[in-house]
C-alpha cells in the first residue's frame, strides 16, 4: 500500500531523495547519490515496483540515463544511451552568435503509458525523442519527430535546443505530446508515427520565421491528468491553456507580475489549477519578482490569479526556479513542490495554500519530481 | 606477440566513473594505452561512450596519466606500455 511520498531532487551536484509520510509535514533528506554527476532530471516510475530514472551528466564524461531502485544506490547506466542528434548548421550558427549552450545531454525521462510498463521516453539536447522498451537499458531514436519537416526551423534557447516536455495522454495513450525550446509543441495521435505542430495562437519568440508553424519557445508543457484535452504551458512569452489537445491555445497570464517563467505543476483534482512561478527576466538570467518568492494559481473557475506565498520568503530571495524543478503529487489535497537555484526545496501539502522548506543548502536544484510509493 | 604476452598493467578510473563501470581498478593486458583501454571497454562496453568520442579519441577533458606523468593527448592511444605500468584516468579540470 502506497504510504510514502518521495521527491526525487536533481541538483547541479548529485541526486537527493526527500521522504515523508502522506501528511507531508516532516521530511528526511537522503543523498547525495551519483556524486560528481549533474542531475538534469530524476523521476520515479510507479507503474510497477518503483524505479528511479535519472538523466545525469558529467563535464568530462558525458551524459546518460541511469536507472535503479528507490534506494538511490547503484543506479546503472543505460547500455545503449540516448545520443542526441546534431543541430543543423543554421541552429549552430545561431547558438554561436548568441553564446548559447550546445552541450549534448539527456534532459528528462518520462514513463510511458500505464499499460506499457517497460516503456520509457527521454528527451535530449539538441532536441531528440528516444524510446526504451526495456526500462532504460537501451534507447532508440524516434525518427518521426527527430527528423520532422520543421526541424530546419528549430532554434536553440539559452539552455540549449532541448526537448524538455514529454507527455503521454492518460485518457488516450496514442496521443503523445512533446515540447522543444525553442521550436514549440507537437502532438502525435498515433503513438508517435506522425507529429503535428500545435502552436496556433502562441506568441513567437523574437526573430522566429513568420511563415513557420513552429518558432515558439515553450518552457514547460503538461497534460492535465483527469480533464481530457486540457493542457497548460508556461512559455517564454506567457502562460497558455488548451481544451482541445493543443489545436487552439488561450493565453491566460493576464494578472501575473511577469509572463516569463519556467516551472509548471498541475492539480489532478482541480482541472483549473495550474501552478506557475513568474520570474523577472534579466537577459539570460532570471529571479523571483522583487526578491519575493511566490507561486500563482488561477482563481475560482480559472479566472484571474491568486498569489500563494504563505511561508515563502518575501524579501531578499533572488532565486530562480527552473523548468524541471516543479512538481505535484496525486494525493488529496494535492502536494505541490519546487526547488530553487539557491538549493531550497519548498513543499506545500495543501494545494499551495501554505509552504515550508523541506530542504535547504542543497546544490542548485535542477529538477523536482514527486511520487507516492 | 600474443595478447597474453602483452604487458600486464593496472587501469584506475576516477571515482565518478564508478557509477558507470561499477569498478575503479582493473588489471588488463595491452601493448599500448589504446589496447589497455580496449580491454577495459570489452569488460564494460558503456565506458567507451563515457570516455571517448565517436572517432575513438578520448573526450576533450579526459586525461591519461601513466606512472604519474601526464600523457600528451596527441598519440596517447599509441603510447607503448611495459609490465606493471599504472594508468590513471582523470578529469582534466582547469580553473582556480
Amino acid at each position: 500500500m502506497a504510504d510514502k511520498v518521495v521527491l526525487s531532487v536533481g541538483t547541479k551536484r548529485g541526486l537527493f531523495l526527500l521522504e515523508s509520510n502522506k501528511r507531508r509535514q516532516k521530511w528526511t533528506v537522503k543523498g547525495p547519490f551519483m556524486k560528481g554527476w549533474t542531475i538534469q532530471h530524476a523521476v520515479i516510475d510507479t507503474r510497477s515496483t518503483p524505479r528511479l530514472h535519472v538523466a545525469a551528466e558529467n563535464f568530462s564524461f558525458a551524459s546518460n540515463a541511469f536507472s535503479g531502485g528507490l534506494s538511490g544506490e547503484n543506479l546503472k547506466p543505460s547500455e545503449k544511451p540516448p545520443t542526441a542528434p546534431e543541430m543543423n548548421a543554421k541552429a549552430k550558427k545561431f547558438a554561436k552568435q548568441y553564446g548559447l549552450d550546445m552541450t549534448k545531454r539527456v534532459w528528462l525521462i518520462e514513463p510511458g503509458a500505464a499499460k506499457d510498463k517497460k516503456v520509457l521516453y527521454c528527451g535530449t539536447a539538441p532536441a531528440g525523442l528516444f524510446r526504451s522498451e526495456d526500462q532504460g537499458k537501451s534507447w532508440e531514436p524516434v525518427g518521426s519527430i527527430n527528423a520532422h519537416r520543421t526541424r530546419k526551423d528549430w532554434s536553440p534557447g539559452a539552455g540549449g535546443q532541448s526537448m524538455h516536455s514529454i507527455q503521454i495522454d492518460p485518457n488516450d495513450p496514442n496521443k503523445i505530446y512533446v515540447a522543444i525550446s525553442a521550436a514549440g509543441a507537437f502532438r502525435s495521435d498515433d503513438g508517435g508515427q506522425k507529429w503535428k505542430p500545435i502552436n496556433q495562437a502562441v506568441a513567437k519568440y523574437v526573430g522566429a520565421p513568420e511563415e513557420t508553424t513552429v518558432g515558439t519557445c515553450v518552457h514547460k508543457m503538461l497534460v492535465h491528468p483527469t480533464k481530457p484535452g486540457r493542457l497548460f504551458q508556461q512559455n517564454h512569452v506567457g502562460v497558455y491553456r488548451t481544451d482541445d489537445h493543443g489545436d487552439t491555445w488561450e493565453r491566460i497570464d493576464k494578472g501575473l507580475p511577469w509572463d516569463f517563467g519556467f516551472g509548471l505543476a498541475l492539480n489532478p483534482h482541480d482541472p483549473d489549477a495550474c501552478y506557475v512561478i513568474p520570474l523577472e527576466p534579466e537577459g539570460y538570467a532570471f529571479r523571483a519578482t522583487d526578491g519575493a518568492l511566490a507561486v500563482y494559481r488561477p482563481g475560482k473557475g480559472g479566472r484571474g490569479w491568486r498569489k500563494l506565498a504563505k511561508g515563502l520568503p518575501q524579501k531578499n530571495a533572488h532565486v530562480s526556479v527552473l523548468r524541471q524543478a516543479m512538481g505535484s503529487d496525486a494525493l488529496k489535497p494535492c502536494g505541490v513542490y519546487f526547488g530553487t537555484g539557491g538549493g531550497q526545496v519548498f513543499v506545500s501539502a495543501d494545494e499551495g495554500e501554505s509552504w515550508s522548506a523541506a530542504a535547504e543548502y542543497l546544490p542548485p536544484v535542477y529538477s523536482v519530481s514527486a511520487a507516492v510509493v | 606477440m600474443t595478447a597474453d604476452a602483452a604487458p600486464s598493467v593496472s587501469l584506475e578510473l576516477p571515482s565518478v566513473l564508478r557509477a558507470v563501470a561499477g569498478w575503479t581498478r582493473l588489471e588488463v593486458r595491452g601493448r599500448t594505452i589504446g589496447e589497455a583501454l580496449a580491454a577495459a571497454f570489452e569488460k564494460t562496453p558503456i565506458l567507451r561512450h563515457h570516455m571517448t568520442l565517436e572517432s575513438g579519441e578520448l573526450r576533450p577533458h579526459v586525461l591519461c596519466i601513466r606512472n604519474g606523468i601526464v600523457v600528451p593527448r596527441e598519440g596517447v592511444r599509441a603510447q607503448e606500455l611495459t609490465d606493471g605500468d599504472e594508468i590513471l584516468i582523470h578529469q582534466a579540470i582547469s580553473g582556480g
